[in-house]
């Protein structure tokens, strides 16, 4: 189960796993993002491509109008995957 | 270990359920248990997708000393060799990036040994992590 929570407006929080079957409702949320947000990983236990592609196409959406998201606080292997599909390089992972 | 599952993503609560259990089971630190869930629910979901009109999928789970091996098999399903290089480029830009491929070469990433065969309208596909 996958919960997304907003600490404020520009801070998403994910908690939970971010796989296939949870892929649409983080679109929805991921979607209404504007500008720069950071998203929370510190609650993310696991991620897999569905996920990823999520993440990729909103960074795509913000990049366009000069912002982007910026990921912080994954656990190691949600951030050995990022590095494996090359997305560290995309994104800022702080 | 083994079950079997409805060709659907609801059906991955199922699927996490069994490699929980089989994790527990083989005493798996997360190291293990997270790539080979990962590649579980890849090629899981790729059978679901891509082989919309084809029956139950089967997932089997055994554990040993040296290594632990998940098998799963399709058994109506026209070939596709999930071990191909998927070409997936890693180093393009922002822009230039595409997601098609990306679970895939994941699992190619992820797994000490990835095995594919197709015979007689089975696919039969095994993951192998060293423990």
């Amino acid at each position: 189960m996958l919960e997304i929570s907003k600490a404020d407006e520009s801070t998403v929080l994910l908690k939970g796993r971010m796989d296939a079957s949870q892929a649409d409702a983080a679109h929805e949320v991921m979607d209404a993002l504007t500008g720069t947000c950071t998203v929370d990983f510190a609650g993310l236990e696991y991620i897999s491509s569905a996920g990823l592609k999520v993440l990729l196409a909103t960074q795509q959406r913000l990049w366009e109008s000069g912002g982007e998201i910026v990921l912080q606080g994954m656990t190691p292997h949600v951030r050995m995957v990022f590095d494996l599909a090359g997305f560290d390089s995309v994104f800022k992972i702080s | 270990m083994q079950q079997t599952f409805g060709r659907d993503f609801a059906e991955l609560t199922r699927v996490f359920n069994l490699m929980d259990a089989f994790s527990a089971q083989q005493e798996l630190g997360p190291s293990l248990s997270f790539p080979l869930t990962m590649a579980v629910e890849e090629l899981f979901t790729n059978m679901v997708k891509y082989n919309a009109e084809g029956g139950a999928i089967e997932i089997e789970c055994t554990g040993g000393p040296e290594r632990v091996q998940i098998r799963l098999l399709d058994r109506d399903s026209a070939p596709f060799d999930v071990t191909e290089d998927r070409q997936v480029d890693t180093s393009a830009s922002l822009h230039e990036r595409t997601p098609g491929g990306l679970g895939l070469h994941l699992v190619q990433k992820m797994m000490d040994e990835f095995h594919y065969d197709h015979k007689d309208r089975v696919t039969d596909i095994r993951i192998v992590k060293y423990r």
